[in-house]
């Protein structure tokens, strides 16, 4: 700020000088000592080379600064039951291998028999490249799916389904409760289901309504708990979003006022008051406090950006839509 | 509050309203084939139904590529108009002065929607992992790296946003260095919310994944930003074209070779999937190949602009430009709707 308020203070005199004060005032980088006054040429070539010098140099830096590798999609390598495979009896639990290790936030896993109900029980356990969830007993022969969504370490979800079909009865009732025996280290399980689900239900419509309300509980205690975890974020989203809006408005008002000659150009405002932080805020600044030459020498400018420039309503549409208003704003 | 001359105003616009409206078309060209593109990508590689789970709506399932490609755009304009300056020089500011207000002007409108989509896209990622539950983006970006890039990537628009408003207000005392510096250190996060692939050399594919952006958002902004500000100053685009040309030369190698390498090495160290099949049975396969194809049409294009137009340029005689520009980043936007749908698609 010190630097850019000194670099104010040179009061150029002309408009077309005030470049080359600029650069010829203390340089803020050491780099700065190129004398200005060169045929452009050289110099672009010379900033070129640093350009292309940096570019690399600023991508190891990233690299080595972003810690948080992006890793590849996970991808599924095996299962058990595998796809497609025909099993005599259902067994206890169901596994799903993929080629990574798999992120145990996120991971859900759904066994969805012949009538559509649901027979996935207990909690997701993961070790390592390997996601399994227990399954009811009591199942009827079928045409069973294993809906899955686990969520990569580059944080895309990865989902799919593995069928199989079953001829036999349910498996052994005592294997069911194998997989809850290792709760994974880690956070809420999203499918958490509820332990005193019956595992003696017989008719398979109580089994169905039961793995449907699991289900169902599953997903309210997520939305209970990301609510509780992050209300803050919301908050700072929200002012985020006030900020943008008003750094717009403030710059669509600027241009305006630019255009209508209320203030100076940019070129011409040489005043050490405007190098207050507040840069952007071009709240105050009457034309009478400046002097007459360089209101004429912002008019010119204004005049003519006001003729080629975009239209103010299209900056308006463009600051005040955040997201999708570009598309808008540019396809229009 | 002062707007009192808002009629002279309002009057000089309308008296360059097609000039305006053809000023435009490039953007615009831009901008719909980048949606068309992502939106065609994006339903052609929809996961389908997973039987049991809920899926996400579609409103994210879209709504989260079109945001992206907002973001990549709008990634893309800054960078581009902040690198317009240089792309001017600094030697006749009488004459490009005009040019670089608006550029600066523009840049920080950019920059700030560059953010806003940051944010949105966050959010939506956030809802894209968690369907049918309120999305949790505090524990999103907590525990996955592509929320951490989305956040740091809206930081880094935000100051690239501040110091585009010191420009704004000081003019080219700001040097454009630092604004292309700032923007810059926006786009490296992107890539970390791409997929990198998990291989010994990992760290060379994300170098090489940085590269590719900067090249991308270097090339098509600086184009747009031409296309956009300079074809009625034939004596400003003389002088600029030629720098340009040479910086686009240099986009066109490294983009080129960085996304052949990217894209290669991820559907060779896919497992199941044998490789050069993959290239047409894969959806992400299709997508490389499209992609490449977009690269070679717009190598071409360039070509025709360095070749065929660019003497007529720096002759200062009347040349198609504009519109040859206009058609070239109309693929332009093609490739980056594909490259959105990409970064998100699964090999196999």
């Amino acid at each position: 700020m010190d630097q850019v308020a000194r670099m104010c203070n040179d009061a150029p005199t002309t408009r077309g000088g005030r470049r080359r004060t600029g650069r010829t005032a203390p340089p803020p980088a050491a780099a700065r000592a190129v004398p200005p006054r060169n045929p452009p040429r050289v110099l672009a070539v010379a900033r070129g080379r640093l350009r292309a010098l940096a570019v690399p140099l600023l991508a190891l830096l990233s690299v080595m600064l972003i810690a948080t590798p992006a890793r590849a999609h996970d991808v599924l390598v095996a299962s058990d039951p595998m796809d497609g495979a025909v099993l005599g009896a259902m067994p206890a639990s169901v596994t799903l291998t993929f080629d990574q290790a798999v992120r145990r936030d996120f991971a859900r896993l759904a066994v969805t028999g012949p009538d559509g109900a649901h027979y996935e029980q207990g909690e997701i356990t993961v070790d390592g490249r390997n996601v399994s969830i227990g399954v009811r007993t009591g199942t009827p022969a079928g045409a069973y799916a294993i809906g899955y969504r686990i969520v990569s370490n580059d944080g895309h979800p990865v989902t799919g389904a593995v069928k199989f079909t079953v001829t036999g009865g349910g498996a052994a009732p005592g294997a069911v409760t194998a997989p809850t025996t290792t709760p994974a280290p880690g956070t809420a399980n999203p499918v958490t289901a509820n332990p005193g689900a019956p595992t003696t239900g017989g008719g398979t419509a109580g089994v169905g309504t039961a793995g449907v309300g699991t289900a169902g509980v599953g997903t309210a205690g997520v939305g209970t708990a990301g609510q509780g975890g992050g209300s803050w974020v919301w908050g700072l989203l929200a002012v985020t979003a006030a900020l943008l809006a008003l750094c717009a408005r403030v710059l669509v008002r600027h241009d305006r006022r630019l255009r209508d000659g209320t203030i100076p150009a940019p070129p011409a405002a040489g005043t050490p008051r405007a190098a207050s932080p507040g840069g952007p805020e071009p709240s105050d600044t009457p034309a009478s406090d400046t002097p007459a030459s360089e209101t004429e020498a912002a008019g010119a400018p204004a005049a003519e950006s006001g003729a080629e420039g975009p239209a103010a309503g299209r900056s308006t549409a463009a600051g005040t839509g955040a997201g999708s208003s570009p598309a808008s704003g540019g396809a229009a | 509050m002062t707007t009192t001359s808002e009629p002279r105003v309002s009057a000089d616009r309308s008296g360059s309203g097609t000039e305006h409206a053809r000023a435009r078309v490039p953007a615009a060209g831009l901008t719909a084939g980048a949606l068309l593109a992502v939106v065609i990508a994006t339903w052609l590689t929809l996961p389908g139904t997973v039987p049991g789970l809920p899926m996400p709506g579609t409103i994210v399932e879209y709504g989260l590529p079109v945001v992206r490609l907002v973001l990549d755009l709008a990634a893309t304009a800054t960078i581009g108009l902040s690198l317009l300056p240089k792309l001017l020089g600094f030697d006749d500011p009488d004459r490009t002065e005009p040019l670089a207000a608006r550029a600066r002007h523009w840049a920080v409108l950019f920059s700030l929607v560059w953010c806003a989509a940051a944010l949105v896209s966050a959010v939506l990622s956030a809802a894209e992992v968690t369907p049918g539950a309120f999305p949790d983006v505090a524990a999103y970006v907590d525990g996955i790296g592509a929320g951490q890039g989305m956040i740091v990537s809206a930081s880094c628009a935000l100051a690239s946003a501040a110091v585009g408003m010191l420009a704004v207000r000081f003019g080219e005392k700001v040097p454009a260095e630092l604004r292309v510096l700032v923007a810059g250190f926006g786009l490296l996060p992107l890539p970390v919310t791409g997929h990198a692939s998990n291989w010994y050399w990992h760290d060379l594919s994300m170098v090489s994944m940085e590269l590719h952006v900067i090249g991308a958002c270097a090339w098509v902004g600086g184009l747009v930003a031409l296309a956009v500000l300079l074809p009625r100053h034939r004596d400003l685009l003389a002088r600029t074209l030629p720098r340009f040309s040479r910086l686009a030369t240099y986009a066109l190698v490294v983009v080129g070779l960085s996304g052949l390498f990217n894209g290669l090495v991820e559907l060779l160290l896919t497992p199941g999937e044998s490789f050069p099949a993959s290239l047409v049975t894969t959806g992400y396969g299709r997508l490389v190949v499209a992609k490449a194809v977009f690269t070679g049409v717009i190598a071409l294009l360039g070509g025709n602009i360095r070749w065929r137009l660019l003497p007529a340029v720096t002759r200062q005689a009347p040349t198609a430009f504009a519109a040859w520009a206009a058609l070239e980043l109309t693929v332009m936007g093609l490739a980056y709707g594909v490259a959105v749908a990409l970064t998100k698609t699964p090999v196999a």
